[in-house]
């Protein structure tokens, strides 16, 4: 589903993803790994399109489609969702009404019909039921005001009623005490399947063990240094990321 | 240009022994007699430095004729209304008859004793506060001037709509004095609109005066096709004990324009909100002057206003807070935000805080900037189309301003005015 082939980032000078490969099949759970400043949330940023990153050599492709050449939200309406480390907050525009607009923006991007307000009402309602999200809170402008965890579960609510083929998850555990995480958690596994494919980027084994990978890999130095199984994750824990980044070094 | 030269040759190239043919009040005389000494105001005053009234008007247009032209108006509101055209009350447009019990609105221009019983409107109450000409010159030229009374009690659900409209190059005086009395409350819609194609020049004054626990929801919009509109609408306000005036601004017009409040809150407990939301394009120059006084105890204001400005426009606003030595415990925020579209809009904020008070909560807040590039990206990442996405984020930030507007009328209204010129900008970008 997702090919990251040979990709080089910049920023400004200085080079962030140094020729990184990567390959996620429909129906995997991929969690990357790796210590601070490594590239990892550039690597999200990259995949959904945000400005201010030089691409100088490398592709990425989703289902053959170069996601390179698509503005942000043709790569959204493509099926790439990120959510995000830190989600904005942007008063003055309710939940409700912005996601009512993504959710026709993107149907109107693929040629379909929008979705009538019933139906949209009670989607929203099913899905938010599920991560305890309340109406009230649904009622407040977007992610303003809300709590670190209020913030994540509204990510994967975005996540639930937009259906896409990959998402990534952006240190989604972060700022998240246990009952929002195993929350968040339940989330993310109600949607697996084998059309849709997870990226989960992540410090820590603590989310992987309520999100259970099918790999995981390793990067440090802007490329993936090893992949393995979901047994990898418990050795990182033990170990560290202290090897990879010597490896380098030396 | 001396100010002894404008004495022998005032900018409005207006005869004032023809206007004042029927017999003149002092209060006119006396008015004409203060302009001519300082003539329209320019840079040099500090209230006016962003703003050079003089340079807008150096040609100035004759006053309107006489002649009624057919107008033919739509409604857009469910309200009392009350039409000038060019400066002249049209009471075949108007529904002075319809007008419910406990409401009387009279044409007082030709009885300025009235004027003097009804309303003791006179330039010294503000006197203190206003430091320019420009309401002299409008109490010496002022047409048809209209008087809206409000008995004691009397709530109206309907508004009372004030259309004061231009259909051809001329220069407008128009006045309008609304005096609430005690507990009354009503909501006004005030529209000023520009349908010359020529351009016209406007000096219009809204007087409103509320009497204990009065309460008056005024909605200001300044609209239209016509070519430029330099002008200067003033609301002078003065508020009893308990009063409260909720003021929200929409201008989207082509031209030169200056709105400038002048406020008193006279007795305590008596609180202001005065809002605005400012849509500029080309080269658009707009300004909101305020100046609030607080002279009693317990009393509040509120300024919050959002600029959207395309283009070569450029923004002003000006707020002075004056609190008094004996407004204790008054409250006074003022907030004015910016987006700049182009590069070459351009905004100027000036926010004065005056305090001789202790015991007082007094602030402001000033920005000006681009739309939030990380805000965008967020929205675009789930799928909104970049003007999608801008015009959400504008329509947020603009609607910040009119967070005490509880009016759904009004405030869908707003919207379609909103996104009607977020399509326009966006077709010529």
């Amino acid at each position: 589903m997702l090919e990251i082939n040979d990709l080089h980032v910049s920023v400004g000078d200085r080079e962030i993803l140094k020729g990184l490969t990567l390959k996620v099949a429909a129906g995997e759970v991929a969690a990357i790994m790796g210590p601070n400043g490594t590239g990892k949330s550039t690597l999200s940023y990259v995949i959904a399109g945000r400005e201010g990153y030089s691409i100088t050599r490398g592709e990425i492709l989703l289902n053959g489609v170069n996601l390179l050449q698509l503005a942000p939200h043709l790569r959204a309406a493509n099926g790439v969702f990120l959510a995000f480390q830190y989600p904005v907050e942007i008063p003055g525009v309710a939940c409700m009404q912005f996601l009512k607009a993504a959710m026709n923006a993107q149907r109107r991007s693929r040629g379909e019909e929008e979705i009538n307000t019933p139906e949209f009402m009670k989607r929203v309602r099913e899905e938010s039921e599920k991560l305890k999200i309340s109406q009230e809170m649904l009622r407040r402008p977007l992610n303003s005001g809300f709590s670190g965890g209020e913030k994540k579960r509204m990510e994967i609510l975005q996540m639930a009623l937009l259906q896409p083929k990959l998402s990534i998850l952006d240190e989604t555990d972060s700022g998240l005490d246990i009952d929002a995480l195993k929350t968040v958690s339940e989330g993310v596994n109600s949607l697996r399947s084998s059309d849709t494919a997870f990226l989960i980027i992540t410090h820590y084994q603590r989310l992987l063990d309520y999100i259970k990978p099918d790999t995981v890999h390793v990067m440090a130095q802007g490329r993936i240094q090893k992949s393995g199984g979901a047994d990898l994750a418990l050795e990182l824990e033990k170990h560290g990321y202290q090897d990879y980044i010597s490896n380098e070094a030396a | 240009m001396s100010l002894d030269s404008l004495e022998t040759n005032p900018p409005f190239s207006i005869n004032y022994a023809q206007v004042s043919a029927q017999g003149i009040s002092r209060e006119r005389q006396e008015a004409w007699a203060r302009y001519s000494k300082l003539g329209l105001p320019n840079h040099r005053l500090e209230a006016w430095r962003y703003t050079d009234f003089r340079s807008a008007c150096s040609k100035t247009f004759e006053p309107a004729d006489k002649i009624i032209d057919h107008v033919v108006l739509e409604r857009e509101h469910d309200s009392f209304r009350l039409v000038l055209i060019d400066g002249s009350l049209r009471h075949d447009l108007s529904d002075l008859d319809l007008m419910p019990d406990g409401v009387i609105i009279e044409n007082i221009s030709d009885s300025p004793s009235k004027l003097n019983e009804n309303f003791s409107f006179n330039s010294t109450i503000f006197s203190n506060l206003i430091t320019d000409s420009i309401v002299d010159l409008n109490t010496a030229l002022a047409s048809d001037e209209c008087l809206i009374l409000i008995a004691k009690d009397i709530h109206l659900n309907k508004p009372i709509e004030i259309l004061n409209i231009f259909t051809k190059k001329c220069s407008v005086f128009t006045r309008i004095l609304v005096d609430l009395s005690e507990n009354s409350r009503i909501k006004i819609i005030e529209t000023i609109k520009n349908n010359s194609a020529h351009g016209v020049q406007v000096n219009h004054v809204l007087s409103v005066k509320l009497a204990q626990n009065s309460e008056l929801n005024l909605f200001s919009y300044l609209s239209g096709s016509g070519l430029s509109c330099t002008g200067v609408s003033t609301l002078l306000a003065q508020l009893g004990r308990g009063a409260s005036l909720n003021s929200n601004f929409l201008y989207d017009l082509n031209g030169f324009f200056r709105r400038q409040v002048f406020a008193k809150l006279t007795e305590e407990r008596a609180s202001i909100a005065l809002n605005g939301i400012v849509l500029a394009k080309n080269k658009d120059h707009i300004d909101n002057a305020i100046t609030i006084e607080h002279c009693a105890p317990n009393t509040t204001s509120n300024e919050s206003f959002r600029y959207i400005l395309n283009n070569n426009s450029l923004g002003v606003f000006q707020g002075k807070i004056i609190v008094r030595p004996e407004a204790q415990k008054s409250d006074g925020f003022m907030q004015s935000k910016a987006i700049l579209l182009s590069d070459l809009a351009a905004m100027n904020s000036k926010p004065e805080l005056e305090i001789f008070a202790d015991d007082v909560k007094c602030s402001h807040g000033s920005t000006c900037g681009q739309i939030d590039k990380e805000q965008l990206f967020y929205l675009m990442s789930r799928g909104l189309e970049e003007l999608e996405a801008k015009s959400l984020l504008i329509e947020a930030f603009a609607f910040e301003a009119f967070s005490t507007l509880n009016d759904d009328g009004i405030s869908e209204f707003t919207r379609n005015i909103l996104a009607e010129w977020l399509y326009t900008e966006r077709q010529m970008s």
